[in-house]
């Protein structure tokens, strides 16, 4: 008897996607430029900052975009050419397209239906998608009653109620209380082990990190790298780590820390802050707290700045020159 | 000892796309519309001009033998294009009712894409919505003449009235489809080039050749004699195709097959506009 329990590993060896030298410009605007890459099943996370490419990607991967050159390849075909490829494709986009004046059963159950299935059958899966976005007791309410986080759980249910093969997730946690948010990585984290294709966009590095290891980072509309994050962990260890501490006395605070050795380096950012550079961060880190006790020093918080997507692509940038 | 299956199976060979796709699209619409009492109320009021209609065919029809002999009888085919005619306002209030709203909300609200991420095509899609706007103009047109037609063939007495009439219900079903694609198709494209409901429905107006077009085309026929001037009418030109095919009196100076080529042509602009507007996709730049 064959059994699909959630805990199996998915044959990652298999390209159920391939882009091939896919681009997409808006006039002088490139969106996604020249790239290749290939997804196989379980999840992958789609890295980036604002503006980066990856809702275009998303777009392009999903068929809502024509390629201005290049090719979208789903389980070997050019989706461009095969329409009934979209039965495969569950898409949560970004953008808040809701039917308001619909309950959310209505409104699944209307989605559903245009993927083609019966009236009975798509009843049928709205439910299963319901009780796997725990949505059931809201599913009889107006969406347009729905809160923010409830709106992109009736997103994801929408988008994998005719249980697709692959799944474009674009930023599926904005939102979202943390319980919601918890129950939908779950959900992810579950279908991913399913075997499904699942590819989340975020901005937000640890929330990727609690789902997958496999990333994606796209940069200007380009691959900047593409693996395991470990690999990327690695690259962010290879630079200091930088800490700003905000406080009364800069300078004072400097003084303390100038004498400890796996301090690289120390700038007063500002009137009140204080960044300091280390190889070692454990010791500064051990050191804050008793500073903070010292009322001369007047330390308010200390914030690590390595610890955001932002500068683990500048750091990405630096390794790649 | 459970065997689990390895994930995905590679699918192999050609997937063929379902037809009858926009039938969801249309049934929801449909019966969206349905549920408003505006909706009902003017259902009503249609059927009820169709009822009125019926007691006079049936007085006409039995009365038949009388007028027959002095011609003034009007249960022919024309009494049926008539009686189609005498509802064109209800299908406009239809038209607008019904279709301003139905791709500029999408449009508005990004849905086009939670549309276009299923296996619908752009086509699909059109027809959806036209079927909306077409079910609406059905209910009002052809549905209540088709009723009309049975009752006058059930209850006439006259020899020979069913050879007379046996073609109503076809050249209605022309009609009426040529009406509800034509009108429709015009108020989808108007709908995917503005937002607002009032803009969509004035400019279907005047784009329909009603009011102040009607009225300007007649007043420069009238001044340069010209009877040309009503090629940017499209209502008058539909009018011209239905009194041509019902054989009633034509209310245009020139050759029906030119209206045949102004509605086509019409037709066709509304759809490469229509197409064009939905991209399924929302592009920002």
């Amino acid at each position: 008897m064959i059994q699909a329990p959630p805990t199996s590993p998915p044959d990652t060896s298999m390209v159920v996607l391939k882009t091939q030298n896919l681009s997409r410009w808006y006039g002088q605007v490139i969106g996604v430029n020249d790239l290749t890459v290939d997804v196989s099943p379980g999840v992958t996370g789609l890295l980036g900052l604002n503006g980066a490419g990856k809702s275009t990607l998303f777009k392009l991967m999903a068929g809502q975009l024509k390629p201005s050159a290049g090719v979208v390849r789903v389980c070997g075909h050019d989706l461009a050419h095969y329409r009934g490829l979209y039965r495969l494709i569950g898409f949560l986009a970004e953008p808040d397209a809701l039917y308001e004046s619909m309950t959310g059963r209505e409104m699944l159950v209307y989605l559903t239906r245009l993927q083609g299935f019966t009236k009975d059958e798509a009843n049928d899966r709205t439910q299963r998608a319901l009780q796997r976005t725990h949505l059931v007791e809201a599913a009889d309410r107006r969406v347009k009653g729905y809160s923010k986080g409830m709106r992109q759980k009736i997103k994801l249910a929408q988008a994998l109620a005719h249980d697709p093969q692959i799944l474009f997730l674009d930023e599926p946690f904005n939102g979202m209380d943390p319980v919601s948010r918890k129950e939908s990585m779950d959900l992810i984290r579950e279908l991913g082990a399913e075997g499904k294709t699942v590819m989340v966009s975020s901005h937000i590095l640890h929330e990727v990190e609690a789902m997958t290891s496999r990333i994606l980072l796209i940069h200007r509309g380009q691959i900047l790298a593409d693996g395991d994050i470990g690999e990327i962990r690695d690259a962010i260890e290879r630079h200091p780590h930088r800490i700003e501490v905000h406080c009364d006395s800069p300078r004072a605070l400097a003084s303390e820390f100038i004498s400890l050795q796996d301090v690289q380096g120390l700038r007063v950012s500002s009137e009140n802050a204080l960044l300091l550079e280390s190889d070692l961060p454990r010791e500064v880190y051990r050191l804050l707290p008793e500073f903070a006790l010292r009322p001369e020093m007047g330390v308010r918080s200390w914030t690590t700045l390595d610890d955001n997507l932002k500068s683990l692509f500048e750091y990405l940038v630096e390794d790649g020159r | 000892m459970p065997i689990y299956e390895q994930g995905y199976t590679r699918w192999e060979g050609e997937i063929q796309a379902r037809p009858m796709r926009f039938w969801p699209i249309l049934r929801r619409g449909f019966l969206a519309e349905l549920k408003r009492r505006r909706t009902l109320i003017l259902l009503f009021l249609a059927w009820a001009a169709v009822l009125i209609r019926g007691v006079v065919l049936y007085g006409d029809l039995r009365a038949g033998s009388l007028l027959q002999s002095s011609g003034l009888l009007k249960t022919g085919l024309s009494f049926f294009y008539s009686a189609l005619k005498g509802q064109s306002v209800f299908v406009i209030l239809f038209v607008l009712l019904s279709g301003t709203d139905l791709v500029s909300k999408d449009r508005r609200f990004h849905a086009l894409q939670i549309y276009f991420s299923r296996p619908l095509t752009p086509n699909d899609y059109i027809l959806g919505k036209l079927g909306i706007v077409s079910a609406f103009v059905f209910a009002v047109s052809f549905l209540p003449v088709l009723l009309l037609w049975i009752f006058a063939v059930a209850v006439s007495v006259q020899q020979g009235y069913f050879a007379t009439v046996w073609s109503a219900p076809l050249l209605a079903l022309f009609y009426c489809g040529l009406w509800a694609a034509l009108a429709g198709l015009m108020v989808l494209m108007l709908s995917s080039v503005a937002q607002r409901s009032a803009i969509i429905a004035v400019s279907w107006v005047l784009l329909w050749g009603l009011l102040v077009v009607d009225g300007v085309t007649r007043i420069l026929k009238m001044l340069t004699g010209w009877s040309l001037w009503s090629l940017v009418n499209v209502d008058a030109n539909l009018k011209q195709v239905g009194a041509w095919i019902f054989g009633a009196d034509r209310p245009l100076g020139y050759h029906p097959l030119l209206s045949v080529f102004v509605i086509l042509a019409v037709g066709a602009i509304c759809y490469v506009i229509l197409r064009k507007r939905i991209r399924p996709v929302e592009v920002v730049l």
